[in-house]
């Protein structure tokens, strides 16, 4: 993914596209942010608005044939929003307010031109083009057959366009050093003769002069007209649309620049921007406002329509205030210049790469690759602050160091048609569901199942370190190739995910399926009526697998609610994509939300996703408690074994699994563990800050063998610290007995440069 | 990393030199960053300490920073 690639992801995103009011309008006023201010009472400002847009307020309030209308999202819910009255509403409160600031307001130019622009018809259109281009640094006259500027303006019934309304809108060239000449008629054949009176450009505003292309040219250079449309009713706000354009081709033919560039969004144009309107409900329209609060009713019909279905669903990108068009960019201009802008790090770093906004994106705009691909580039480049995702990386090293690595073929068999491989959060976990399962799969299954303990290697991609998840997978791979490969049993959507990624070749099958295949074994106690299915992040491609989950509680006739962010729709856990670690908030807030959507019961049949919803209340079961029992302190309700349990369980599965099966006794380990004691408290301290018991033992080991550590006079604690790695251990202990009691326990990644 | 509470280290004695801490100046590094500070540490050995609440609040603040940046 390049630069461009990622230019044209945030395309992509259509947040910023105008709502349908807006580009249908062919003056593009931001109808959405006018109506926005006058519900909050900002009747003025909603005026300056429309104002800016429309030119000539008064006219355009009164006599507009609002195109927009017909384009509304309210259409169909009640009518369109009444968009035209609540603009003459403004107007109408700004002219008795403040009558000064109700005309036409034309800024002045930043530079004079010193060029000549002949406008020949003083009507709306040709008004327009002359306020344009005076703003422009022009000097523009203004040949006007009548007597009087405004055309068929003058001519309107009172009752449509008040004199008083005309006067103050067409005010505004009183001051101006626009010239006016009145009184002279030029048939638009003679328009070139202005050219060689030493006009650099004329414009035709009459009536009847309809010669002009897309662009305003006519056969004559130099002369701009507008496009075709005699046979269609005289619309005054198509007026001010070509006169801004006539305008615009008149600058650019001057300026010598591409008369056509750039010009797709002038006037009226389909919108892109998507709006969701599931549940909204119908409100009449009204257009004739007795009072002020009628308007504002009107104005509070509006939608205020936006996209924002990404956001709506994920909490990572809700969390950071904006969308995906702003944050593509912000990652993409990150990326691009070595030394980043702040925010745009933690806006990488905390998505939980799930691919959610993809699904419900109107154009599958997918967060995900974008932040892992910037993630693998900060790593690259090394401003990736690795202390970040240090400890799952870590964690995932140790389940794939030779004492938890286990790579099998089914004792007494040759064959190895299986390969069942539970991954290593199961393993930390549950370490028992992993042994009841490999005792079915080898009663059951013919043609042999291996077994293959480890970790998949998400937790390296998800970090972006892609060449420690390549080798993972490398080794993944010749271990499995070594047991004669054959089809990989899976007990964790994210392994199966991953190696799918990895090895197309590789048939990968969920253990569920297997249950349904064979026989389930007896029905435990307890097992809840009915439940709602957490499908992690990882089964949303996944089908089979989803099915065979629904599946397996039908047949233990346990009833399923799904949650309305289930199946494809499913939220992350806060595990994936290492998001816990990263912004522990967010991933809080995702699970705290998920937990509100049912009160039933949940089941999880991701181990991760168990532990993140466990513990808050509500009974969150694995798939595997209903398959085989939740076995022993394993309640349901309750969390699982905190991160130095998780790793002592896998060192305990191998040696289990090998005395069950194998029949092969591990021998002991040598390094007789010191004893370490410490209240709830502190173990609960360490499990928060992700030490693990082995870094507390390690901290202490050094500083007896030293003597390096500090003595608190007062309490005869000692205290010491190391560091092992890039994080800096702190240790609080004192000797007791056969070990050491630990007080306390804290970390820094900063590092103290001590010059002894 | 100005603020250190003079007595946090008080009490406390390095168990090398048994000597009590005094506030000695290192210097702390982080993600290419390098900074001067004052913290308590043994006087003679440059053993230094770092309090509970200094590695928790101000220390983390910091490397938040530095790791957002
Ligand atoms: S509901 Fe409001 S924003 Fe949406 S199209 Fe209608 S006027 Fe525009
Ligand atoms: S869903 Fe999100 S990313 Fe997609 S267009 Fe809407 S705001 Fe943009
Ligand atoms: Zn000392």
């Amino acid at each position: 993914m390049n630069h461009q690639d990622l230019r044209a992801m945030e395309e992509l995103c259509i947040q910023e596209h105008a709502p349908p009011c807006t580009s249908h309008c062919p003056v593009h006023v931001d109808v959405r942010g006018m109506i926005r201010k006058i519900t909050e009472n900002d009747t003025p400002g909603a005026f300056d608005l429309f104002r800016k847009a429309a030119v000539f307020p008064g006219i355009i309030s009164r006599l507009c044939d609002r195109p927009c209308e017909s384009f509304c999202n309210r259409k169909n819910l009640g009518g369109s929003l009444a968009i035209n009255a609540l603009e003459r509403f403004c107007a109408e409160a700004v002219e008795t307010a403040y009558p000064m600031k109700a005309a036409p307001r034309a800024s002045k130019p930043l530079r004079d031109q010193r060029k000549t622009i002949a406008v020949i018809g003083g009507g709306l259109l040709g008004l327009t083009a002359a306020l344009v281009l005076y703003e422009k640094g022009y000097q523009v006259t203004v040949f006007e057959a009548e007597e009087i500027i405004g055309g068929r303006l003058n001519r309107f019934p009172q009752d449509r366009l008040p004199p008083e309304v005309l006067r103050r809108d067409l005010s505004v060239f009183d001051t101006l050093p626009i010239s006016i000449k009145t009184g002279i008629r030029i048939e638009p054949s003679q328009a070139g003769t202005k050219l060689a009176e030493g006009f650099e450009a004329v414009i035709l505003a009459v009536p009847g002069a309809f010669h002009g292309n897309r662009f305003f040219e006519t056969s004559e250079p130099g002369v701009f007209a507008r496009d075709g449309g005699e046979n269609t009713p005289w619309s005054p706000i198509l007026d001010i649309c070509r006169g801004k354009g006539l305008a615009l081709s008149a600058e650019r033919y001057i300026k010598r620049v591409s008369l056509t560039s750039s010009r797709e969004f002038e006037g009226p144009y389909e919108t892109q921007l998507y709006t969701n309107l599931q549940g909204k409900t119908s409100k009449e329209r009204k257009d004739l406002f007795a009072d002020p609060a009628e308007a504002l009713a009107e104005a509070q019909r509006c939608f205020n329509c936006s996209c924002l279905e990404c956001v709506r669903h994920c909490v990572y990108l809700e969390q950071f205030g904006s969308y995906p068009k702003r944050y593509v960019r912000e990652i993409s201009n990150n990326l691009a210049i070595v030394f980043g802008i702040k925010t745009a790090k933690p806006l990488v770093n905390s998505c939980s790469l799930c691919g959610l906004c993809a699904e419900v994106c109107p154009n599958s705009l997918d967060m995900s690759t974008v932040a892992l691909h910037a993630r693998r580039e900060m790593v690259k480049k090394g401003s990736m602050p690795p202390a970040i995702h240090d400890f799952p990386v870590r964690d995932m090293l140790f389940s794939n160091q030779e004492n938890c690595l286990l790579t099998r073929r089914q004792p007494g068999t040759e064959a190895n048609s299986y390969v069942f491989f539970p991954g290593c959060r199961l393993s930390g976990l549950q370490k028992d569901h992993v042994l009841s399962s490999y005792g079915y799969l080898t009663s059951r299954l013919e043609g042999g199942v291996g077994l293959m303990l480890g970790c998949c290697g998400a937790p390296a991609k998800w970090s972006g370190r892609e060449e420690l998840f390549q080798e993972t997978l490398k080794n993944f791979r010749s271990r499995w190739e070594s047991l004669g490969c054959g089809t990989v049993i899976t007990a964790c959507s994210t392994c199966k995910a991953v190696l799918t990624e990895a090895f197309p070749e590789m048939e990968t099958l969920p253990l569920w399926e297997f249950f349904l295949r064979h026989d389930l074994p007896p029905a435990p106690e307890g097992l809840p009526e009915r439940c709602s299915i957490l499908d992690p992040c990882t089964a949303r491609y996944d089908e089979t697998t989803r099915k065979a989950v629904r599946a397996l509680l039908q047949a233990r006739g346990i009833a399923v609610a799904e949650l309305p962010h289930s199946g494809v729709l499913t939220q992350c856990c806060g595990y994936g994509g290492l998001v816990l670690y990263a912004k522990a908030e967010i991933a809080g807030k995702t699970v705290q939300r998920r937990l509100e959507e049912s009160d039933n019961p949940y089941v999880a049949y991701c181990s991760m996703c168990r532990e993140a919803f466990a513990g808050r209340g509500k009974p969150v079961w694995h798939l595997l408690d209903l398959v085989f029992g939740s076995p022993g302190e394993h309640s349901p309700k309750a969390k699982g074994p905190g991160i130095s349990r998780q790793q002592d369980t896998r060192l305990l599965l191998k040696k289990e699994l090998l005395e069950t099966f194998w029949e092969e006794k591990m021998e002991e380990r040598q390094d007789n563990e010191t004893a370490l004691y410490m209240d709830p408290a502190v173990t609960e301290a360490l499990e928060k800050r992700l030490i693990l018991l082995r870094d507390v033992r390690e901290v202490i080991a050094a500083a007896e063998k030293t003597g390096q550590r500090l003595k608190n006079n007062k309490t005869n604690h000692l205290i010491a610290h190391l560091k092992p790695g890039i994080i800096t251990y702190w240790v609080e202990y004192a000797p007791e007995g056969d070990g050491y009691r630990v007080y306390n326990a804290y970390s820094h990644r900063l590092e103290i440069l001590e010059d002894r | 990393m100005e603020t250190v509470d003079p007595k946090s280290g008080e009490g406390m004695v390095c168990g090398c030199c048994n000597v009590p801490l005094e506030t000695i100046k290192v210097t702390i590094s982080y993600l290419k960053s390098t900074f001067p500070a004052e913290i308590p540490g043994c006087p003679r050995c440059g053993q230094v300490y770092i309090p509970e609440d200094l590695a928790l609040g101000r220390m983390a603040e910091v490397e938040r920073t530095l790791e957002d940046k």
